[in-house]
């Protein structure tokens, strides 16, 4: 079940949330409806992982308890590497299959394993909680409250990456407290905008990109077309995300639960490393205190910190997906991250046009190399976009591509709205309401289109 | 304190403001909601007659895709002719004179056989006495792919269950629908032909020009070791099994110009080979209708004057199939002796 689609929001929601309302006054029981529920949001995408999904999380819970009772880190390691096993079995058998075949040109069989949505998202949940118990920065959880941080359905398939510690104590936050209609208000807004940014512009940027991506397989693509699809995916993949981190962040405000923010309008930022600051911000973060920090950070010379930083990167590329373009897109923000560092230790600071065009050129040229099918297709692609074609044609589609660029930089990330001091009358909320209202008729043409993230 | 504390404490009056925010805000959008969506199963923007309407019968849309599911229940007609536009210049009113069946045309240009599969089960839903089919099976019916995926916008749902319309019909589009249909009653709008029959040759020059076509006549290859499996053809058995056994069926393999038409001994060929066998054989077993193989190498599809462009016949080749359905059509009549199976026609 997608969030924006007519059932989710016409049928589940409203129903989950007048269950979760009915049982409020007790912490055990609206957990226990919030399990309930999560359940079967997960299980609408298909039934079977449910399995995979409560397996997971009662055996890395049951790691924690040994640890507990045994004081021996051996369960935590073991948790550990079942996690990753899970994660890597299901997501990369088949890619490593190819690429042992590719190297080797031994014929393997491939799994043809489904790919359980989410798995990329809770796996790492589950494997922060136990890196931080064996660093003594987590509590022992009832297991009841640690299923829930993982499985709590607004950011179950695709984050925010949430940390134990952000979320577990706030189950014992009764949500009708003080600023309960202030959340579910906010909620509701948040929750309105995103589904407009997905359904009215994301997926509209989609019938743009795609296309000529497509195309780009087998054939040369124009300047103008080049660039036409390198910045509609550049707007459609931010639009996408963030729009569902928004839905997210709203959904979770109305059952009184505060998610981290993701997003801090990433196109904005003058070098790599405020853009990785502001861009998939549960993700930079985890990265940066599970693999980064513990690799060396920048305490322990160049060296090392180029190290980190590109194998970090390395890691963080893999982590979206299956495919080597996916790996050198996250090498090349390792490097550009590590030259970013170096001609800051320059102290030449550049005009911030100057700084921002080029982290965004940056930044484009790497989402044509993650987006693209193959190595081939994205050279293709980037040729044709730094004129080794020639420049011929102009950008498509020109309307949407400004209506995306606006958005990316001028509408608030979500935080800053939950911040804002709006306008509260008839006229904002209707506004809202018909808002809402047009998306919900919108989505009502076909079938939803998935968030792109949900594929990793 | 934590982050989700020192928020949204602001105060009793804030708390009050966001309230009535929140309270407009799910009042206007659930009852927005609530009133269109009554009002699209009032009006039924696509004269489906699921429910109880006031609505004239008939709509304006002349999409194929969105108009059979009134034309499709229109008791107007006992028999239908369905495809996509390899079977579109197919006229309902001359089958029907040739006949005396009450023919409407079901054909969705761009469909597949998903979606005529659709078509046809909606059809004699309705018409529980149809007395004839026909089926404009293009090469299309010879796919392998199980899945049978939909090969254009379909929208399944207003030829389902009234669970799938009543969960599908919220949209923009059924708004615009509706308008139209308030138009149409309002006599703003015409209704669409209920026949359906819709020329795409009348009123456009022709201008087709594929150059000569010099190879050897493409011949229907002798059967070889080919995949045999053909999804489509068995999910037609699946239908086939459901109607009575003296309701007469003519598939028709509509032609197309000879550049069309794969190569003498390849594998297409041969696969087109055993797919018209595995189409003859299923007619000859059910014994009434009969299989009209058009899609051969030949004078006719060699000639570009036969052809609106590379795979769309034009009028005169519509009129010498039509002839050949009545005539199969009659042929199979309960009243007359028992059918046999017809060879293809003479090319011309």
């Amino acid at each position: 079940m997608l969030f924006q689609s007519q059932e989710f929001v016409l049928i589940f929601w409203p129903l989950a949330a007048l269950a979760y309302y009915a049982v409020a006054r007790s912490a055990p029981a609206r957990q226990n409806i919030l399990i309930l529920i999560s359940l079967v949001f997960y299980g609408w995408w298909d039934a079977r992982f449910i399995v995979l999904l409560v397996g997971q999380i009662s055996i890395s819970w049951a790691m924690a308890w040994l640890h507990e009772r045994t004081k021996s880190n051996a369960p935590l390691y073991l948790g550990i590497v079942l996690n990753l096993a899970s994660l890597g079995t299901f997501k990369y058998l088949d890619f490593l299959l190819a690429s042992f075949e590719g190297m080797t040109g031994v014929a393997l069989p491939r799994a043809h394993i489904i790919l359980p949505i989410g798995i990329s998202f809770f796996s790492f949940q589950l494997i922060s909680y136990l890196v931080d118990r064996l660093r003594n920065d987590a509590p022992l959880y009832a297991f009841r409250p640690f299923a829930l941080f993982v499985m709590l359905f607004p950011h179950l398939i695709a984050g925010p990456i949430v940390r134990h510690n952000e979320l577990v104590p706030q189950f014992d936050e009764d949500p009708r407290r003080d600023g309960m209609w202030a959340r579910i208000g906010i909620g509701l807004t948040l929750f309105t905008l995103g589904f407009a940014k997905k359904v009215l512009l994301a997926d509209k940027l989609a019938n743009v990109a795609d296309p000529l991506f497509a195309q780009a397989r087998d054939s040369v693509l124009t300047f103008g077309e080049a660039w036409t699809a390198a910045l509609g995916f550049t707007f459609q993949l931010f639009l996408d995300f963030s729009a569902y981190t928004e839905m997210a962040i709203g959904i979770a405000l109305v059952f009184g639960l505060l998610l981290p923010e993701n997003f801090r309008r990433p196109y904005l930022s003058a070098d790599l490393r405020e853009f990785w600051r502001r861009w998939h911000i549960s993700l930079s973060n985890f990265i940066r205190d599970y693999l980064y920090i513990p690799l060396g950070g920048s305490r322990h010379g160049v060296g090392r910190y180029v190290v980190a930083t590109i194998l970090t990167m390395g890691i963080c590329g893999l982590w979206h997906g299956a495919g080597w373009t996916y790996v050198v897109w996250g090498l090349w923000h390792g490097v550009g991250l590590a030259v970013n560092r170096g001609w800051q230790q320059l102290n030449r600071p550049l005009p911030w046009v100057a700084a921002w065009a080029i982290t965004m050129l940056f930044v484009i040229a790497g989402w044509v190399l993650f987006r693209a099918a193959d190595f081939p297709t994205a050279a293709s692609m980037l040729r044709s976009m730094a004129g080794g074609n020639g420049f011929s044609g102009s950008l498509g589609h020109l309307g949407l591509l400004i209506a995306g660029a606006a958005a990316s930089a001028l509408i608030p990330s979500a935080y800053e709205i939950k911040d804002m001091r709006p306008i509260l009358n008839p006229v904002t909320a209707t506004a809202m309401a018909v808002l809402a209202g047009l998306c919900v008729l919108e989505v009502g043409q076909g079938p939803a289109v998935n968030f792109i993230y949900f594929r990793f | 304190m934590a982050i989700w504390q020192n928020l949204f404490t602001r105060g009793a009056a804030d708390d009050a403001a966001w309230r009535r925010f929140a309270v407009w805000l799910l009042t206007v959008f659930g009852g927005g909601i609530a009133i269109i969506y009554l009002a699209l199963i009032v009006i039924d923007p696509y004269d489906t007659g699921r429910f109880p309407t006031f609505m004239p019968a008939g709509i304006p849309d002349e999409h194929q895709q969105v108009n059979s599911a009134s034309r499709g229940r229109n008791p107007a007609f006992n028999a239908a002719i369905f495809g996509n536009s390899h079977g579109q210049l197919l006229s309902p009113q001359r089958l029907s004179a040739q006949t005396g069946m009450r023919f409407v045309q079901m054909t969705s240009p761009g469909s597949g056989p998903r979606e005529q599969l659709t078509f046809m089960r909606y059809f004699l839903r309705h018409h529980p006495d149809t007395q004839g089919i026909v089926l404009a099976a293009d090469e299309r019916w010879c796919t392998h792919d199980a899945a049978l995926p939909a090969l254009f916008q379909f929208s399944p749902w207003l030829y389902e269950s009234n669970f799938q319309y009543l969960t599908h019909i919220l949209s923009t589009r059924a708004i615009v629908a509706a308008r139209k249909r308030v138009m149409m009653a309002l006599g703003k709008l015409p209704a669409y032909d209920p026949a359906g029959y819709w020329d795409y040759e009348t009123g456009k020059p022709w201008n087709f020009h594929p150059g000569t076509d010099d190879k050897p006549l493409r011949a229907i290859a002798t059967s070889t070791d080919v995949n045999r499996f053909f999804p489509a053809l068995e999910a037609l058995d699946t239908f086939t099994a459901t109607l009575p056994a003296s309701l007469p069926i003519v598939i028709v393999m509509p032609p197309q110009s000879s550049q069309m038409l794969p190569e003498t001994g390849t594998v297409a060929a041969n696969e087109l080979a055993v797919c018209k066998e595995a189409i003859a054989r299923r007619v000859q077993e059910r014994g009434r209708g009969v299989f009209l193989d058009y899609l051969v190498d030949g004078p006719r599809a060699r000639d570009p004057q036969n052809f609106m462009d590379r795979d769309h016949y034009r009028l005169p080749i519509a009129r010498e199939i039509e002839t050949a359905i009545a005539s199969a059509l009659r042929a199979a009549n309960p009243q007359q002796s028992p059918p046999r199976a017809t060879p293809s026609p003479p090319a011309r």
